[in-house]
């Protein structure tokens, strides 16, 4: 490409500072083979901004707004599938993270507890008397009363004990334990359960 | 100015939810989309699928759109990208499928353009600008064919003022040189 050519297209691209271009413009207004010159590259150039104008088929762009609202339907579609996609798995997943860590929670906490209920579900009454014993003194359980010369049999509220779990320990055939003859059937459950949880307790611990 | 206010009011209505607003908005820049796209790939197919990508982009995009720029040239800023994201693709699926270009011209029989002698003249700008690396080409689609300031090229393209000048002024010496071998 010729230097003058050169100066043309720096001129278009405006690529000259302003002295350049005062110099350029004053050429252009007295050189008329210059001027020509510069016509026939400008032309060139507009030539490809000129495409612009060509006619083409308008139908095209009258049918792209439905087109793109049926492809953004369908986006929205695939966007929901590919986010519902997501949620299952990540639901799953909290899911079963969830029901393992409960289930090794209360594999702890049952674990012992099982045991303890084995033991007591297997303890027999006279082991039940025995702990009685062992944790309140004879006295404290069967007084003598000093009023009526007979034998009381006390029973702590929190203690419980059946009958003929402490007959081994007792000569209840010199005891007046009509007391403990009044106390029900349900009531005598509810002690007997009273002390399961104590010693249910000790053996927790 | 007034332009640019009527864009934003389009824009704030349809992130209001008036979608009539955003068909406005499609009808008001399509063709530019299309002819910018056409322009840059030298096909309609290609230059179809972008522009559909595009519209698509902004119906997604309007609600992120920051009112700091006009929404031309942030419409624009899409398209180009979109463009050359396409030029690559089509670059690598040509490396795949050892795709022939003769293939390629025929696909290309679907067209918006009828006149034969129009086509001519659009093929014969085509092949000159397919020859210009894609950046240059971008710079040159925007400065000649969307007649865009120096300044607005920059904000999409995020290059210098100095820069773009210096792009443009080797895209035009190139473009030249190929018609004048022709002619």
């Amino acid at each position: 490409m010729k230097k003058i050519d050169e100066d043309i297209l720096k001129y278009l691209s405006g690529l000259l500072n302003e002295e350049e271009k005062t110099d350029f413009e004053n050429k252009l207004a007295v050189d008329s083979s210059f001027k020509e010159r510069y016509n026939k590259i400008k032309d060139k150039v507009d030539e490809f901004s000129l495409v612009r104008e060509i006619d083409f088929n308008e139908t095209y762009f009258n049918n792209l707004l439905p087109i793109v609202h049926e492809k953004l339907i369908k986006h929205k579609k695939v966007k929901l599938i590919r986010e519902y996609a997501l949620i299952i798995p990540t639901v799953v997943v909290v899911l079963f993270v969830t029901i393992i860590s409960i289930i090794n929670r209360n594999g702890e906490i049952d674990l012992p507890k099982s045991l303890a209920t084995e033991v007591i579900n297997n303890i027999d009454d006279d082991e039940l008397a025995d702990n009685l014993i062992k944790d309140y003194s004879f006295e404290s359980v069967l007084n003598m009363s000093p009023a009526n010369g007979e034998f009381e049999i006390y029973i702590p509220d929190n203690v419980n004990l059946s009958l003929n779990s402490i007959s081994q320990y007792v000569d209840f055939s010199k005891i007046d334990y009509t007391q403990v003859e009044n106390i029900s059937g349900s009531e005598l459950e509810k002690l007997y359960n009273n002390l399961s949880a104590i010693t249910f307790e000790k053996v927790s611990k | 100015m007034i332009e640019k206010d009527n864009d934003f009011e389009l824009v704030e209505k349809f992130v209001s939810g008036d979608e009539t607003a955003f068909n406005l908005l499609v009808r008001k820049y399509q063709k530019k989309i299309y002819w910018h796209a056409r322009q840059m790939l030298g096909d309609h197919l290609d230059a179809d699928e972008v522009t559909q990508e595009v519209l698509i982009v902004l119906y997604n995009k309007l609600k992120t759109f920051g009112y700091k720029s006009s929404l031309y040239t942030w419409i624009y800023k899409i398209v180009t990208t979109r463009s050359l994201n396409q030029i690559r693709r089509n670059k690598i699926k040509r490396l795949i499928t050892f795709e022939n270009t003769e293939n390629r011209e025929f696909v290309s029989k679907q067209d918006i353009i009828n006149d034969i002698v129009n086509r001519e003249k659009i093929d014969k700008v085509n092949k000159a600008l397919k020859k210009l690396p894609p950046k240059q080409r971008q710079i040159f689609v925007l400065r000649n064919f969307d007649q865009l300031s120096y300044e607005e090229i920059s904000e999409i393209t995020g290059k210098s003022v100095g820069g773009l000048k210096a792009n443009y002024f080797h895209a035009l010496k190139k473009v030249l040189e190929m018609v004048d071998e022709k002619d």
